[in-house]
């Protein structure tokens, strides 16, 4: 929280702890929009502060988030966002400017989404036994599902930071963990390092397509563990089909409030019916991990 | 006696030294605007090709010698001691560096000025514009500059030195 509250004007800052000074670890997001006043978002409530920001805080927090040269970030500003120190992402919103109909620049602005990276550890260690399979010594594959702000893709770093980590007793256990990380959303990376807590055995390809980086993952870090956040394409799915085939294990997520719904989709009832057997539910309750249709765990979310 | 034509001496010295001290100024003037509008270009350069961090670019000025890297480094003082925004940052470091030069006019250093206002842009296309646009002026302001020291600059050291004279005559 200190690296977000950072990049704050002074007066937001102290309106900000005044208001949450007891739960400030549990603010999740912060909404700054000119002219309206601040939004602070937690797990389940949303509060507006009595702080309206002006031109002024604008231009502070797009300097602070930039290091005074905001025109250097236009390849992650084309993106929508900004991983800062600490995994944070800062959304931007506002006017932008178009090159051949794409967006080349923001121009101005007029709203950012400083969303805390949320790192639960320990969040995954219920299921890491069932997802373990000791006959053939390598990892289950495993689908994360749940709707947004489910918690899917804090449940996804902590399964690939269980893997790569030695835990004494189970070293056996610890496999070289690769993750595709196409929105630096998994280990948010700051100028390529990962900002959150992984084992050794990690090796992340930052804002990689998804396709693209499968492929180039397992042809160059021959990882033993492919991690993929939000699949949905076609390509996607033929791509994790032809990636299973090669060994590798396979743990993704996919946006779903339900199993059916997922089931529902095009082409994602090949990737069901192949050798993906668990399966996550995730929602702001708490996960489930089910075998196939059968239910073997319930974690439920600690607030 | 000698010592009459010691004062007079002195006075033409005098005189002639303060002519000669406003022709350099004007020689001066038009060597920083030129230094200024070079500095600018270069900034412009490493921000729209390079997307260099206006940080590295504030170093990399600041080796410059003489006046332009003063301005630099009470630049980025401004930014990292004191914490300012940028345009507040570069406005306050010219009004700072105004106070200590006499060479450049009022109306130079509001030029100056306005390259802190064209940093601030969140993109390079504004940056590019206005930073090309001030670049402009000054090399228009330096041309006249030193019009001004080729028509002056001559009239001021021969005024200076002739005004002396006159002074000495009708002490006499």
């Amino acid at each position: 929280m200190h690296n977000i509250l950072l990049l704050l004007p002074e007066q937001l800052q102290d309106k900000l702890i005044e208001c949450c000074s007891a739960s400030l670890e549990g603010v999740e997001e912060i909404r700054i929009r000119l002219g309206r006043p601040v939004e602070i978002e937690m797990q389940k409530t949303t509060q507006e502060l009595d702080y309206v920001p002006t031109n002024y805080d604008r231009q502070y927090v797009a300097e602070k988030i930039s290091q005074h040269s905001f025109y250097s970030l236009e390849e992650e500003i084309k993106k929508g966002y900004v991983t800062i120190d600490g995994g944070h992402r800062v959304g931007i919103a506002g006017k932008v400017t178009l090159e051949d109909g794409r967006v080349k620049a923001v121009q101005t602005i007029s709203s950012f989404a400083i969303r805390k990276a949320s790192e639960q550890i320990g969040c995954a260690d219920l299921f890491m036994n069932h997802l373990w399979d000791p006959v053939q010594n390598r990892w289950h594959h495993c689908m994360l599902v749940g709707p947004p702000k489910s918690g899917k893709t804090t449940l996804l770093r902590d399964i690939a930071r269980h893997i790569s980590v030695k835990h004494s007793g189970t070293e056996e256990r610890s496999k070289k963990v690769s993750i595709v990380d196409e929105r630096s959303e998994i280990a948010a990376c700051h100028q390529g390092v990962p900002q959150l807590t992984f084992g050794t055995k990690v090796d992340v390809l930052d804002r990689c397509p998804k396709l693209e980086g499968m492929n180039m993952m397992i042809r160059s870090m021959s990882p033993e563990v492919l991690v993929v956040d939000e699949i949905g394409h076609e390509k996607d799915i033929e791509a994790i089909i032809d990636a299973m085939y090669t060994g590798v294990t396979m743990v993704v997520t996919a946006h779903g409030s339900t199993w059916k719904e997922l089931r529902s989709r095009p082409y994602m009832d090949r990737l069901l019916d192949s050798e993906m057997n668990y399966f996550i539910h995730c929602s702001s309750d708490g996960y489930t991990l089910y075998k196939g249709d059968t239910l073997v765990e319930v974690s439920k979310r600690v607030s | 006696m000698s010592f009459h034509w010691i004062g007079a001496l002195l006075i033409v010295l005098g005189s002639g030294m303060e002519g000669f001290r406003r022709a350099y100024l004007l020689q001066k003037r038009q060597l920083l605007l030129i230094e200024f509008a070079q500095s600018f270009t270069w900034m412009q350069n490493e921000i729209v090709k390079r997307q260099t961090p206006i940080i590295d670019i504030i170093h990399a000025q600041i080796k410059r010698k003489g006046d332009t890297g003063h301005l630099y480094s009470l630049f980025l003082e401004n930014l990292t001691v004191n914490q300012a925004l940028l345009g507040e940052a570069w406005k306050q470091s010219t009004e700072q560096y105004g106070k200590k030069t006499s060479v450049l006019f009022k109306e130079d250093l509001e030029w100056i000025s306005r390259a802190g206002e064209a940093i601030q842009a969140y993109d390079r296309q504004s940056i590019d514009r206005e930073l090309s646009f001030i670049i402009e002026i000054l090399r228009s302001r330096h041309q006249e500059a030193r019009n001004r020291a080729v028509q002056f600059g001559k009239v001021y050291k021969t005024l200076g030195v002739m005004g002396g004279v006159l002074v000495v005559l009708l002490l006499s």
